[in-house]
């Protein structure tokens, strides 16, 4: 009796509009941004980056777009789909969010793309890379700031063949489909060139110990150019350790996945990682006026290096925001909306940024070096190839 | 007064319940509906395993199992192009029972806390298994994409709206089925089995048969949750698998009342309501709920758990 | 050659590693039959304070010292004040370590973020030597040392001393051990203690290579699960034995085929469940 009277009056709480939202009420009319990251869990960095990025931009504005404000609502999706999935129905139902937008695991964003499609809320996705949601499950809804699968991993590629003389490579990348998605990438374009894959190995997620993989790696010592690597997280961390531990490092030179080697890393990597290279969205050693300030006013605030997270969640405010003042605030009418948001170009820290035809982004992408400076590690530019999409293939 | 006495009355607040059930829909968003769809599959499951803790004294710590087996079955019958919501449903109970025949041979050799530990184990070989199997079951990257069956009759599941009724049938009807067991024969000696297996051994049952086709039960049961959820959530990964789960059912059942009828079906409705209104207040709403955990353990723990009690026997 | 030398020297680092987890979660469960889901948890807020504690002080004693001391505290609070309560009613006792589980994992995310890290190995031990043709980290021969160092500290301890007699007799028959005046709950927090020291010193020492990170917790107790199952449950030869199996199996396993490498940690446990459930080493259920 006691507890059925318990369930009514948390389904009350529930139910009411007032609780339950972790944004604040706001004032006449404002826009409200409904925003979903897992902040539990192994990717919980990546979400609490990727927010801090995207709020970032939205207090650089004021809060407001072409004079209305924003409200900005932030949900825990837990990296897990059904979770993403129920969150998502919160926000526009319960909230009425009139743009949804975050989303780093691809499983949340493939659980969400049928419900958004269908109650027509744009979808700003602002890390998922999940190739499918801009080609064969692409909606006129949802839209990619960040990259698909692939995309920088086919200029790597290229780069790889073109400016590093490689000719033979072994890949060796994390056992989950964005490991496969991005592998698949580079391999697409170094072997277009004429390199060749001699090997593909791919450990589990998670995977404690890499030194079983890394005395086969070994056995190639002399007999390939580079070691393509793609792990991130914890991964990273013990790979890039372990590769320095095994004596690899200056036996066989990697060429990373951005992730291995992101500035999240770097101080539990430090000498490990030092003179390694990676192709990136972004990098933070960019000179461009934009990302020093950036970077500059990043640190000030939150104190920690913004990576590419950080940078992906800044992004995608801004295109929201440079989308609503085209529209002069007036969201309600979406098809304007949608058409101003599919031609917003801005000059973002990663450089100039727009969206193809499919809604994915196109940018330039980078090749980095970890270096030290003043006892600190970070990357610094080595070159960059531009206008990278993801369909990108190179000139032979 | 007049209205304090209905409020009062014995029949008030389950007709409330019942009305707010029955127009769900027509009062509230598909976000609600959907969360109640959740509870009403998570109370399947919780009633499922109440077989085995509340009437058996059979303390499952890896019940995900027959869930999970059921809920990839689901997943490649779908994906295979199967949507023919009978025919899979019988065949998730199927394999529930199938894996309950398994593994109950293997756990029921043990009692207690050892109990506890095997199936626990057994569970996590499951979860091994969806993990790293990746060409057959694309590992913690799971089956996506999974459509709402067909049941015939003209009628669309894919709006949670109809999919929502269409669950409280099925409810209903575990409901009702597992009101006839657990009140039949069967199901008294599984209760004085819970009480005292010696008793029961000496007046001549045949106690490992008993508990084993309650074993069965349970995991024809919990495989209907589990078909339900991937029909709910159209994705089915290795987490179907998860300590978490199997724990969050244990709860259901400490929140709710083991033992009981409609026990199970409340607790699964807290935890329900629980997780979801907590995240919408604080990032910190793990904590809060680990809190919460401990705390109703440590004041409400309910006198059926006594059972559990080493040394009772 | 030194491929087989290579490989078994990092098994037996992994093995040792895992030895410190489960020893811990095989003596709780053995004496006091809870299955501590909270296990991990150890090894998780070890880590944590030492890698702050390192940071500070760059003293990897220090770190171990004061991290090791600060799990014991949790642990004997947790068993004292929690646990206790539910004497003899494992299933509370298992759900309350799972409140725990979410508790400390959602404090150590909120205090250290969720960015994953990697402790800084001891200043004598961050290089790496030559065997033969073959670099190997030198750290790893530390764990190896240290494993083997608390192996036999245990083995002393459960051998020769009263404490430990009254351990052993507890795991084999817990009836006994009350009628015999012995103050149980006292044997019972220094158990739990005596496990969160364990997993306390495994954090430390898998901090270097297996890092610390949100959900480290999880993997560790499933490892320690593994091991337990394998080599029985309720006796730490077992668990020596269990850890040395599975980190050497796990090891080679990937390396020799490494499409099957999450199948060399399960298919062994499968088949003990299904041939002796208790583990090679554990005793028979009544």
């Amino acid at each position: 009796m006691r507890k059925g009277w318990l369930l009514i009056i948390m389904s009350v709480f529930l139910f009411s509009p007032v609780v339950g939202s972790r944004g604040t009420a706001g004032a006449a009319e404002p826009i409200k941004i409904g925003y979903m990251a897992p902040y539990v869990g192994v990717f919980a960095k990546f979400g609490s980056d990727l927010r801090d990025g995207f709020k970032f931009y939205l207090d650089e504005v004021g809060n407001k777009a072409a004079g209305r404000q924003i409200i900005f609502i932030d949900e825990d999706s837990e990296g897990k789909p059904e979770v993403g999935l129920v969150k998502a129905k919160k926000l526009v139902e319960k909230d009425r969010v009139h743009i949804l937008a975050g989303i780093i695991s691809s499983g949340v964003a493939y659980a969400v793309r049928d419900y958004v499609t269908e109650k027509k809320i744009p979808l700003v996705i602002t890390n998922a890379g999940a190739t499918k949601l801009t080609q064969e499950q692409r909606s006129p809804f949802i839209f990619r700031t960040s990259f698909a699968n692939g995309q920088q991993d086919r200029a790597g590629g290229w780069y790889a063949y073109a400016k590093m003389g490689a000719r033979k490579v072994i890949m060796i990348g994390s056992d989950y489909a964005a490991g496969h998605e991005k592998g698949d990438g580079f391999k697409k374009t170094f072997t277009f060139m004429g390199g060749e894959i001699v090997e593909e190995i791919y450990p589990p997620l998670g995977t404690n110990d890499f030194a079983p993989y890394l005395a086969k790696i070994a056995n190639y010592v002399g007999k390939v150019d580079r070691v393509w690597a793609f792990f991130a997280g914890s991964d990273a961390i013990r790979f890039v350790n372990q590769y320095q531990e095994y004596g690899l490092k200056e036996k066989l030179k990697l060429f990373c996945e951005e992730g291995v080697l992101d500035e999240a890393n770097l101080p539990s990597q430090q000498d490990a990682a030092l003179g390694i290279e990676s192709y990136a969205r972004y990098c933070i050693g960019y000179d461009s006026p934009e990302n020093k300030r950036f970077v500059a006013e990043y640190r000030k605030k939150y104190r920690y290096d913004p990576g590419a997270l950080s940078e992906g969640g800044y992004v995608g405010a801004k295109f929201i925001v440079k989308a609503l003042e085209a529209v002069k605030g007036n969201i309600e009418n979406q098809d304007a909306f949608l058409k101003a948001l599919r031609g917003v170009k801005i000059e973002a820290p990663r450089g100039p940024v727009r969206f193809d035809e499919y809604q994915n982004v196109i940018f330039n992408t980078f090749i980095e070096r970890v270096e030290k400076a003043g006892g600190k590690y970070n990357n610094v530019v080595v070159d960059i190839i531009p206008n990278v999409d993801q369909y990108w293939m190179p000139k032979k | 007064m007049k209205i304090a006495e209905i409020i009062k009355g014995r029949y008030f607040l389950p007709s409330l319940v019942a009305v707010l059930i029955i127009f769900l829909p027509f009062l509230f968003s598909s976000y609600y509906v959907g969360l109640a769809i959740q509870i009403f599959i998570m109370a399947i499951f919780a009633m499922s395993l109440d077989i085995l803790v509340g009437h058996t004294g059979l303390p499952s710590m890896g019940h995900a199992a027959y869930y999970g087996v059921a809920g990839y079955a689901t997943g490649f019958l779908c994906l295979a192009g199967i949507k023919n919501f009978w025919f899979v449903i019988v065949l998730g109970m199927g394999l529930g029972g199938l894996g309950a025949a398994f593994f109950g041979l293997l756990a029921l050799r043990t009692r207690g806390p050892y109990f506890m530990l095997i199936t626990l184990a057994l569970s996590q070989v499951l979860w091994g298994i969806a993990f790293k199997w990746r060409s057959v079951t694309k590992g913690d990257d799971g089956l996506p994409g999974i459509g709402r069956p067909i049941i015939g009759l003209g009628i669309d599941l894919k709006p949670d709206f109809h999919f929502y009724y269409f669950t409280v049938i099925i409810f209903l009807i575990v409901l009702v089925s597992l009101f006839i067991l657990v009140n039949s024969p069967f199901g008294y000696t599984l209760r004085g089995i819970r009480e005292s297996e010696s008793r029961m051994k000496a007046l001549g049952y045949h106690v490992w048969l008993y508990k084993y086709v309650g074993f069965i039960f349970a995991g024809i049961y919990a495989g209907i949750s589990g078909v339900l959820w991937v029909y709910y959530s159209g994705f089915v990964n290795p987490s179907y698998f998860s300590v978490d789960l199997s724990v969050k059912a244990l709860l259901m059942l400490i929140l709710g009342g083991a033992g009981s009828l409609f026990g199970p079906s409340i607790g699964a409705g807290i935890v329900v309501l629980l997780e979801n209104l907590v995240s919408g207040f604080t990032e910190r709403w793990s904590l809060v709920l680990g809190v919460v955990y401990v705390t109703v353990i440590m004041l409400f723990s309910e006198g059926i758990f006594s059972v559990f009690k080493r040394g009772k026997n | 050659m030194a491929f087989w030398i290579i490989q078994t020297l990092n098994g037996l680092s992994f093995s040792m590693m895992l030895f410190l987890v489960a020893a811990g979660f095989t003596l709780i469960f053995g004496l006091m039959k809870i299955i501590n889901i909270a296990h991990g948890s150890f090894y998780l807020l070890s880590a944590y304070i030492g890698l702050t504690i390192l940071r500070a002080t760059d003293s990897f004693l220090l770190a171990m010292i004061a991290s090791s001391a600060a799990v014991v505290v949790v642990g004997i609070a947790m068993q004292s004040l929690f646990l206790r309560r539910f004497y003899m009613q494992e299933l509370q006792q298992v759900l309350l370590t799972f409140g725990f589980v979410l508790i400390i994992a959602d404090l150590c995310l909120w205090i250290w973020g969720g960015n994953p890290m990697a402790l800084p190995k001891p200043s004598l031990f961050r290089g790496s030597i030559w065997i033969g043709s073959v670099v190997f980290p030198s750290y790893r021969l530390l764990v190896i040392l240290v494993g083997i160092v608390i192996a036999v500290g245990l083995w002393i301890f459960q051998e020769k001393t009263k404490f430990g007699a009254i351990v052993r007799a507890g795991v084999d028959d817990e009836e006994m051990l009350r009628g015999s005046g012995i103050n149980i709950q006292m044997v019972f927090v220094g158990v739990f203690g005596l496990g969160a020291l364990l997993a306390g010193i495994g954090g430390m020492i898998g901090g270097p290579f297996v890092g610390v990170f949100p959900g480290v917790d999880v993997s560790m107790l499933l490892l320690a699960l593994v091991v337990v199952i394998i080599g029985g449950v309720g006796s730490l030869k077992g668990a020596f034995l269990g850890s040395l199996f599975v980190g050497l199996v796990d090891n080679f396993g990937k390396a020799l085929f490494p499409e099957l490498s999450l199948f060399t940690l399960f298919a062994p446990m499968a088949i003990i469940l299904a041939i002796r459930p208790t583990g090679i080493f554990g005793k028979i259920e009544e």
